[in-house]
């Protein structure tokens, strides 16, 4: 079971090697969102929505052929935004999503989740520094392997997504996301800042989205250290988008008390998170935890993929359940079951 | 320590001038200052990890944290020769540099969070002071001309025992506004050499453990002008002789409070029309109007020279931060700089005279 759980894991990253779309050096072209790293989660019948360059005519792609979407866009700040509303007969799984304009034709690989409905108790991993490019390429592998012999519905990853930012990095991850059998959302650390790529590769942040009954928001502590605050407005807009959810959890790199003091006062003291996850430096829990300077947020710190961590969150409807990190090692045990 | 370090840069004094940070490769920006009738942008300082720009009060310099291959700290240059250098800071968080109205003095914070003290640099004994004692968690200093004029505003809401009636022995202390983030939340604090004393408790709007945030003063009226969530959400709030009052009262948040010239209005930022919007509140009759509001951008970090006849602001409505220069109503805006950089927190240089 074990060889064949690899075997299918090594086709699934040989598929997603051939199969980005994007453009010849692996960047977003056409279609910003969804991405691999910012999938789409809908129901069918279900609407989601697509930030395009240009405006395009939008269908899903999956193993029986394509499937048209209806579409009503908007421009807004340059881009097109598209509410996408998927066909209420559409089998679920896993689509790629094109966008096909006069002369144009992009797509990106399985960045659309069509689910029979999202569950009110499910189970997330959280991986964070997995700094692709430092040799970590085969225990990320495992630990995707490991996530998929789960019951995981949902992956946070969390930067450093890449050791140095550099293009190859970004398309390793790329195909470990791929690989994932849950859908995947990423967040920034400073490395993945350091050749501007980012955002090439999956969007802009911070973003938000809807999981069943919860909603998590993406937050970059990575840039402005000295205070100038990047993102205060949109920050603020998407805290107050998510209000309503069941559980509201944020997701960063690293959460420090430097991190701006507007954006703390907007997320830790006066609309709360429910609850916030970071990564952390060491694989042992500090053993005296620096509390957060406002407010009185709960959080959970997620020790390096790179080491081969990764940390499980039961959420139910009372509270997020947070698991102890588990180590590779022990995760495989799990693996060999599948 | 102030390590002297030269660098380019020509302005001529008294001209409308603004300092500003733009974005000058990935992860790395600079502070620049251009002439707004269209001269080029020069860059003041090395480029790195930089915070935003302050001017003396004489216009004759800037300062603002940066983080470099030259150095690390509060960097301050002279505004016409370009020399200028840094005042080290070994904190990993620091920044908001705030220069005495005379000149002599530069109030910045080192440290984050609990660790966040509030240091003085005098100019000229070359030294830097650890202010508030044994206090942390100090944050935005904001200088006081002189300890009579907080007397006249504080007096009134100060009770019997009140430690800050202690102002009113030693009118001529040298004193801070501050933010102290203590017990999970953040308050308003006067920064003596050796000590804190909390704001009065009369002087905010109303009792209970709220947040407030950047203080500012206007000499011209003696009020007090600061942010708080009092209330539910945030709201501007505008302290005086004749007590403190919400003046921006609206049930989406309002933030950054600036007094405009003249100090009847305070401009705030309020996401009332949903996108971020320039507006504002006249000190005593509350008539909130505004400025700058595009519903499809974020606009933001409004400044006005000295006269008030000009305005700058941030907005993405091209898709990134842009600085924008108009009149001082907000007509007639057009981009400062002609670039595909991030720029924000944009500063007028101060008018000789004003």
């Amino acid at each position: 079971m074990r060889i064949a759980a690899g075997l299918l894991a090594c086709v699934l990253l040989l598929a997603a090697a051939e199969a980005w779309a994007r453009d010849a050096a692996g960047l977003l072209a056409n279609i910003v969102t969804p991405n691999e790293g910012r999938p789409a989660v809908v129901t069918a019948g279900g609407t989601f929505e697509v930030v395009l360059e240009a405006a395009a005519e939008l269908q899903l792609v999956g193993p029986e052929g394509p499937i048209p979407l209806t579409q009503k866009a908007s421009t807004t700040e340059g881009t097109v935004v598209v509410r996408a509303t998927v066909p209420q007969d559409t089998p679920a799984g896993r689509y790629d999503i094109e966008a096909v304009s006069a002369d144009v034709r992009d797509y990106t690989a399985r960045s659309v989740w069509v689910v029979a409905e999202t569950p009110a108790v499910y189970t997330v991993a959280l991986l964070a520094e997995p700094q692709m490019g430092e040799g970590t390429g085969d225990v990320v592998r495992a630990l995707v392997r490991a996530v998929n012999a789960s019951d995981t519905a949902l992956v946070l990853v969390l930067g450093n997504l890449t050791a140095t930012g550099a293009a190859d990095e970004f398309q390793q991850l790329v195909g470990a996301l791929a690989a994932l059998d849950a859908p995947a959302f990423v967040c920034p650390g400073p490395n993945d800042r350091q050749q501007g790529l980012y955002e090439a590769y999956f969007g802009p942040v911070p973003y938000a989205f809807a999981f069943g009954p919860d909603s998590y928001l993406a937050i970059d502590t990575s840039r402005s250290p000295l205070g100038v605050a990047r993102n205060s407005g949109d920050l603020f807009r998407l805290r107050r988008s998510i209000r309503a959810a069941r559980w509201s959890a944020g997701f960063t790199h690293r959460y420090t008390p430097g991190m701006a003091l507007r954006d703390q006062l907007t997320l830790f003291v006066d609309d709360p998170l429910d609850v916030l996850a970071f990564g952390r430096e060491d694989a042992a829990e500090p053993a005296d935890p620096v509390p957060l300077a406002v407010g009185r947020v709960p959080y959970l710190t997620v020790p390096p993929a790179a080491d081969g961590y990764v940390r499980f969150v039961r959420v139910t409807a009372t509270e997020p359940e947070a698991g102890a990190a588990v180590r590779l090692e022990a995760l495989q045990a799990i693996g060999d079951v599948r | 320590m102030f390590l002297s370090i030269a660098f380019f840069f020509a302005a001529a004094n008294g001209a409308a001038e603004i300092a500003y940070v733009a974005e000058t490769g990935p992860g790395d920006g600079a502070v620049f200052v251009v002439d707004v009738a269209g001269a080029d942008a020069e860059q003041v300082g090395p480029g790195g990890v930089v915070g935003a720009p302050v001017w003396s009060h004489d216009g004759a310099r800037i300062a603002f944290a940066s983080v470099s291959g030259s150095g690390r700290g509060i960097f301050v240059a002279n505004a016409d020769s370009g020399d200028g250098g840094y005042i080290a800071v070994e904190d990993e968080a620091f920044g908001e540099p705030a220069f005495s109205l005379d000149g002599t003095r530069l109030a910045y914070r080192a440290g984050a969070g609990a660790e966040a003290r509030i240091a003085v640099h005098n100019f000229t004994a070359g030294d830097d002071v650890v202010w508030g004692g044994e206090e942390g968690g100090l944050y935005q200093p904001a200088w006081l001309p002189e300890a009579d004029m907080v007397v006249q505003l504080l007096m009134p809401f100060l009770g019997e025992g009140d430690e800050a009636r202690a102002l009113a022995i030693e009118p001529d202390a040298s004193l801070l506004f501050a933010l102290q983030v203590t017990g999970g939340t953040t308050n308003p604090v006067i920064v003596f050499p050796d000590h804190v004393v909390p704001f009065p408790e009369a002087a905010l709007p109303s009792p209970g453990v709220y947040a407030e945030m950047n203080l500012t003063l206007d000499l011209r009226t003696r009020s007090l002008a600061f942010e708080s969530n009092d209330g539910g959400d945030r709201e501007i709030f505008v302290a005086s002789f004749q007590g403190t009052y919400d003046v921006s009262n609206h049930r989406a948040a309002d933030w950054n409070p600036v007094w405009q010239p003249g100090g009847l209005w305070i401009a705030f930022e309020s996401f009332r029309s949903g996108r971020r919007g320039i507006y504002r509140a006249h000190r005593t009759t509350y008539r909130v109007q505004p400025i700058v509001v595009d519903n499809a951008a974020d606009c933001w970090g409004a400044a006005w020279p000295s006269d008030g006849g000009a305005m700058v602001y941030v907005t993405d409505r091209a898709g990134q931060a842009d600085i924008y220069v108009a009149s001082g109503d907000g007509a007639d805006a057009r981009p400062l700089a002609a670039t595909t950089a991030w720029e924000d927190a944009p500063v007028w240089r101060p008018m000789a005279g004003w």
